[in-house]
């Protein structure tokens, strides 16, 4: 199984995570959900995702959901996922790539994985008056 | 064939499509409603929610009970997505054969005064529609998404 790491400007990320387990179902291993407070040193947010990190990489790989492009959860990430395999920082997280990484990862190689949570993502973004309602 | 037979008011929704169509591998959502079969904006909206690569059926309580028994035997993998027991109730009548049957969604309403779990709210309608679905040889389960722990439903409605 893949495993998960999701990593947000405070909570956003935990209550991302309460809500995709209410669609998919509690999510019982292989997942973590780190938390950057505006309190946390630079020096206290790098050892807390290389933690993470080292902690929960394993064969099938392991994909970061961060939420801004740009902002320190991927600033500080990136660099640390560099020399790691089979390791995917995604950005721009929302819940459709939550309960889309839950649901195909055990289903899912890595690969397919990444296309998979990036294309549901993409697909969220719309708006739905004008693609369903007719004029 | 029929791979779930399932009462959900919610239809396709997030756990239908995130959860059990990839869990069960379903390619094909069988709606049953009346309604919803003569609405055609929530029509769109049901296909819009539907996962790319599955068909989506929409039919009424009469089309079905023509339609089910072929799919159960069709190399399709179809889930029977039902909005309440009625629907249930009305296809056992016209003859169709429902091993099991998951109680996924019933939300609160007026009267629905029992709750069992995060999702079910059931009247004493609805827990004499159990007990004629369960008497009628239908395993009953209740289980929003696959991987909760399946409800007794039966024993909780019996107390």
């Amino acid at each position: 199984m893949i495993n998960i790491i999701v990593i947000t400007h405070g909570e956003f990320g935990a209550y991302l995570i309460e809500a995709a387990e209410g669609i998919v179902g509690a999510q019982r291993e292989g997942l973590r959900n780190i938390s950057i407070s505006p309190r946390m040193t630079l020096e206290k947010v790098k050892e807390v995702i290389s933690a993470a990190m080292a902690d929960m990489h394993g064969a099938d790989g392991l994909v970061l959901l961060i939420d801004m492009p740009g902002g320190t959860p991927m600033n500080v990430a990136l660099p640390l996922a560099r020399d790691i395999e089979k390791c995917a920082v995604i950005c721009g997280v929302n819940i459709n790539m939550v309960t889309s990484a839950f649901a195909y990862r055990q289903a899912l190689d890595f690969d397919r994985l990444v296309v998979k949570i990036m294309d549901d993502g993409r697909k969220a973004i719309c708006e739905v008056k004008s693609l369903l309602m007719k004029k | 064939m029929l791979i779930l037979y399932r009462v959900d008011d919610r239809l396709v929704h997030g756990q239908v499509a995130e959860g059990w169509v990839p869990h069960l591998k379903a390619d094909e959502l069988a709606v049953v409603s009346d309604d919803i079969a003569g609405d055609e904006l929530r029509r769109a909206i049901m296909r819009f929610a539907t996962p790319e690569g599955v068909d989506l059926k929409i039919m009424t309580v009469a089309e079905a009970a023509v339609y089910l028994p072929e799919a159960q035997t069709s190399a399709h993998r179809v889930l029977l997505l039902l909005p309440g027991l009625a629907e249930a109730l009305a296809l056992v009548d016209k003859g169709l054969k429902i091993p099991a049957l998951n109680i996924g969604g019933m939300h609160y309403s007026t009267g629905k005064n029992l709750s069992i779990g995060k999702a079910l709210f059931l009247s004493d309608e609805d827990c004499a529609a159990l007990k004629t679905l369960s008497a009628s040889g239908i395993a009953i389960e209740g289980r929003g998404v696959p991987s909760d722990s399946p409800v007794d439903l039966m024993a909780a409605i019996a107390r």
